[in-house]
């Protein structure tokens, strides 16, 4: 199931997984990619009804503070939703360089692999 | 570091093969009295402050005047090959090993010289060659040197090397504890470069085991200021970004305070007062319990 246009179908791919909804960001977002992403996940997850919703950035090579903040208050968005948000597949390079530049990350609920994430996604705690 | 071959020995330093031949023919005056060399120098070698560090031994100096003897014997020959570079190189790496100082061993390679020309050779060997075969003895005696420094360093340089890993690996020791469960026990100064190599080495085993919990124990932590406390806060949520709970043991009394003291907002970590504590509660986190068993 993919949605929104096809100039962010190649920037992000969103699709059903069981009872989760994967989103897989495939190259940088920019603002309006961001945007773009940004409604057509919230969308999706008020249409499929998902028991939870993983954003997996594993394809990342980088992911700058403000970017990591735009997906942050994207899951806060989710989680209003009342479905649980986790961020999947940061590697050990992005992550230091967000914690050097100070970026909020407060509320993240993360996981390193897809199998986790789909995991933590569903569970109860 | 670049190899010392006879070939580019000797044709760095100039050396003929009249050189040698000059060489041998002072060996023949020189070497019938070699013992009376080995006297003059170790009554000059027995007023530096190092002899008595080196040879408490007398077997030992008994073995190296011997080992001097054989020295300028086989320098006599006139012989530059493999075996001679060899024998020199293995003499730099020993003087490097018992921490022999180069200024000594340059002051002793001077005063052979010196003792050899002034006190055994006789003055009237050689006639008007005499000059042209000191300046060979000189070449020679000066290629030895070179072998002997470049050994050393070789050695020094090693053996630098090697502390430096040791010291980089002894400051990040991470150990798998259990299953899911990460140990790192930090000792020292926690400064920013410290804290980096730290995040790099944390994250990267997070990445490779996927743990879930990791104990970062600071009892051996010297220091908890502001910024001590900071680094620990952004390794902390590095931590969370790769799935990963910190928790932290070791935290002192007297830690606790000045933290609060400092008004530094330590909500985002998780502590616990003994490694213990930590443990327990790592192990409630990946769904174990420890438990006593039988009686």
């Amino acid at each position: 199931m993919n949605t929104g246009s096809p100039e962010l179908r190649r920037q992000a791919v969103i699709s059903l997984f069981g009872e989760c909804l994967v989103a897989s960001v495939q190259s940088d977002l920019d603002k309006a990619g961001m945007r773009a992403f940004r409604t057509s996940l919230l969308d999706s997850v008020r249409r499929s009804q998902p028991r939870g919703v993983v954003i997996d950035v594993s394809a990342l090579d980088l992911l700058d503070a403000y970017d990591f903040e735009a997906l942050r208050s994207t899951m806060a968005m989710v989680e209003l939703l009342g479905v649980r948000a986790v961020l999947v597949g940061l590697s050990p390079i992005i992550v230091a360089a967000l914690v050097e530049q100070d970026a909020v990350t407060d509320g993240v609920i993360a996981e390193p692999t897809l199998e986790a994430g789909l995991a933590r996604a569903t569970s109860a705690s | 570091m670049e190899s010392m071959t006879p070939a580019l020995l000797m044709q760095r330093h100039e050396i003929l093969e009249a050189d040698l031949v000059l060489v041998r023919e002072l060996g023949s005056h020189i070497e019938p009295r070699l013992s009376e060399y080995v006297d003059h120098l170790y009554a000059w070698m027995r007023q530096l402050p190092e002899y008595d560090e080196y040879f408490l031994d007398p077997r030992r100096a008994e073995r190296v005047q011997r080992a001097q003897v054989d020295y300028w014997r086989e320098l006599f020959r006139g012989v530059i090959d493999e075996a001679f570079v060899a024998r020199r190189r293995a003499t730099g790496e020993m003087h490097a090993r018992i921490g022999l100082s180069l200024p000594t061993y340059f002051a002793a390679v001077d005063m052979s010289l010196t003792i050899l020309v002034d006190r055994v050779l006789p003055e009237t060997a050689l006639g008007e060659r005499k000059a042209a075969a000191l300046r060979a003895l000189t070449k020679i005696v000066h290629i030895d040197t070179a072998i002997v420094v470049h050994a050393y360093n070789r050695l020094t340089s090693e053996k630098l090397a090697g502390q430096a890993r040791a010291l980089l690996e002894l400051s990040t020791p991470v150990t798998a504890l259990w299953e899911d469960i990460l140990l790192l026990p930090v000792i020292g100064i926690i400064d920013s470069r410290r804290a980096h190599d730290i995040m790099r080495s944390v994250l990267q085993r997070i990445a490779e085991t996927r743990a879930k919990v990791f104990i970062m124990d600071i009892s051996g932590v010297s220091v908890v200021d502001t910024a001590v406390a900071n680094h620990l806060i952004k390794i902390t949520k590095a931590m969370r970004l790769m799935g990963c709970e910190c928790l932290l043991s070791g935290v002192s009394p007297a830690v606790a305070q000045t933290v609060i003291e400092l008004g530094i907002d330590i909500s985002a970590v998780n502590s616990r007062a003994t490694m213990r504590d930590a443990l327990e509660e790592g192990f409630r986190r990946v769904g174990m319990e420890v438990k006593r068993i039988g009686q």
